[in-house]
């Protein structure tokens, strides 16, 4: 008799089954979630277009222990290194290192110099030129196709935008884009 | 069949057609994409570069590359960078993206958000016009607002007594009447009067021109267009024999002016 039972109610439950307008719902209810899902992506993939940073890649700063930013604090000690970015910029083959940095004894006023490698573990280091005081980005490119490299030195202070692209000329940083960067720096 | 395998088929192809669907509707995110990307230059050496890049872009047949149909890409043509139609175009947004020079594009940048200088493209774009030698010039015609002009021939010709600024439009006529010595004037103006003396304004490179564009332009397939079709005639106009076949004047001419078109990074290069 108790089998029986048991076979009644297994019975009833598989009769339980969920309606069918339910089990459409569930369906839009998963394809709505793909289209959200899709509208997110597709969202976060235009953020990133808008960014102009997208598709240009800027340098990447040296660690705090690079040699010739050690020889840097050594020459010029005192100064809060900001960024350093180390390429060559002189076609000779060897590294030059590009270093954004502030002196703690200024107000709000930041600079850049190149030390240019002599090739002996000894460096010329270029007179200061004021950098940006916020948002810094650096990017080496060859703009005409021939050597030295140039690089875009961009940044700003209090939202005003600086831009300037520099060249290693007879030792010295030049800036190739006529416009200083006073607003920015 | 039975009832538990029709609900199956239906819940199925009702499965198969939601995600279909989702799918297959149209993007919000892209809706710029169907549009197309207006440059815009000035009637100095960006526009006669823009005409290149559109000649290779129509010739290649690639009008269609986004739009079946239509041109992805167009030119908008004002006279000089420096007029408040040069900037108004790009703010306006009835231009995408456009080549100005290095005082306008920073005013741009500064002045409105979303926009960025995406490069320089023209470097020594500029040609000091003479009468005598360069040496003697004691009164000087540069273009209104080209304060790097201005400063880059100060350093270059200290003799030179009287800056005068004048318009873009009207510094060949007043370099032809006499009114000056010498007179700085973009490359293109040269090409129009071939047979005077010309040289270049500074020992030093400088850029002349930059692209500054709307931020949300840059990733789409338009401008990826556009950046390969730049480079592309950047890099044949580079050839000295390209552009002298295109513009004239003689080896001399060439060879003293350093005129350098430059590369822009297409996505995800250096």
């Amino acid at each position: 008799m108790r089998v029986v039972l048991l076979n009644q109610k297994e019975h009833h439950a598989s009769e339980r089954h969920i309606p069918l307008w339910l089990k459409l719902i569930l369906v839009l209810a998963v394809v709505v979630g793909v289209f959200f899902l899709r509208q997110y992506v597709y969202a976060a993939e235009e953020a990133q277009r808008a960014n102009p940073n997208n598709g240009i890649v800027y340098a990447t700063p040296v660690a705090d222990d690079h040699p010739t930013l050690v020889y840097f604090n050594e020459q010029v000690p005192g100064r809060e290194i900001l960024f350093a970015f180390e390429e060559d910029l002189t076609d000779d083959g060897l590294n030059e290192l590009v270093v954004l940095y502030h002196n703690p004894e200024e107000g709000r006023k930041n600079w850049m110099v190149a030390l240019i490698n002599r090739g002996d573990g000894t460096y010329d280091i270029t007179s200061p030129t004021p950098a940006p005081i916020e948002n810094q980005l650096l990017r080496f490119f060859e703009m005409d196709k021939a050597p030295p490299l140039e690089f875009v030195l961009t940044g700003e202070k209090d939202g005003e935008v600086g831009y300037a692209i520099y060249r290693i000329i007879d030792g010295e940083l030049i800036n190739l884009f006529g416009e200083n960067m006073e607003d920015c720096c | 069949m039975d009832r538990t395998k029709r609900e199956a088929i239906l819940l199925a192809a009702a499965l198969a057609l939601g995600l279909f669907l989702a799918f297959s509707l149209p993007q919000t995110v892209s809706d710029r994409e169907e549009e197309k990307l207006v440059v815009g230059v000035g009637d100095d050496i960006t526009g006669r570069l823009m005409e290149q890049i559109m000649a290779r872009y129509q010739a290649d047949g690639r009008d269609d590359l986004v739009n079946p149909g239509h041109l992805d890409m167009d030119a908008y043509l004002f006279i000089d960078c420096c007029s408040n139609a040069g900037q108004w175009s790009l703010l306006s947004e009835d231009t995408d993206l456009g080549f100005y020079c290095s005082h306008i594009s920073m005013a741009i940048v500064n002045e409105n958000k979303g926009f960025s200088i995406y490069g320089p493209v023209v470097m020594n774009g500029e040609v000091l016009g003479f009468w005598e030698e360069p040496s003697e010039i004691r009164t000087m015609a540069v273009p209104m607002k080209r304060e790097h002009l201005t400063q880059l021939v100060q350093k270059e010709y200290p003799a030179v007594e009287e800056i005068h600024e004048v318009s873009a439009t009207s510094i060949l006529y007043a370099f032809e009447d006499h009114q000056v010595d010498g007179a700085v004037m973009d490359i293109a103006r040269a090409f129009q009067l071939p047979q005077y003396n010309y040289t270049r304004v500074s020992e030093q490179d400088y850029v002349s021109y930059c692209l500054v564009v709307r931020d949300d332009i840059i990733g789409t397939p338009q401008f990826q267009t556009f950046l390969q079709y730049y480079n592309e005639t950047v890099q044949a106009l580079n050839d000295k024999e390209v552009i002298q076949s295109l513009y004239g004047m003689d080896d001399r001419f060439w060879e003293a002016i350093r005129l350098k078109f430059l590369y822009l990074p297409e996505t995800g290069q250096a």
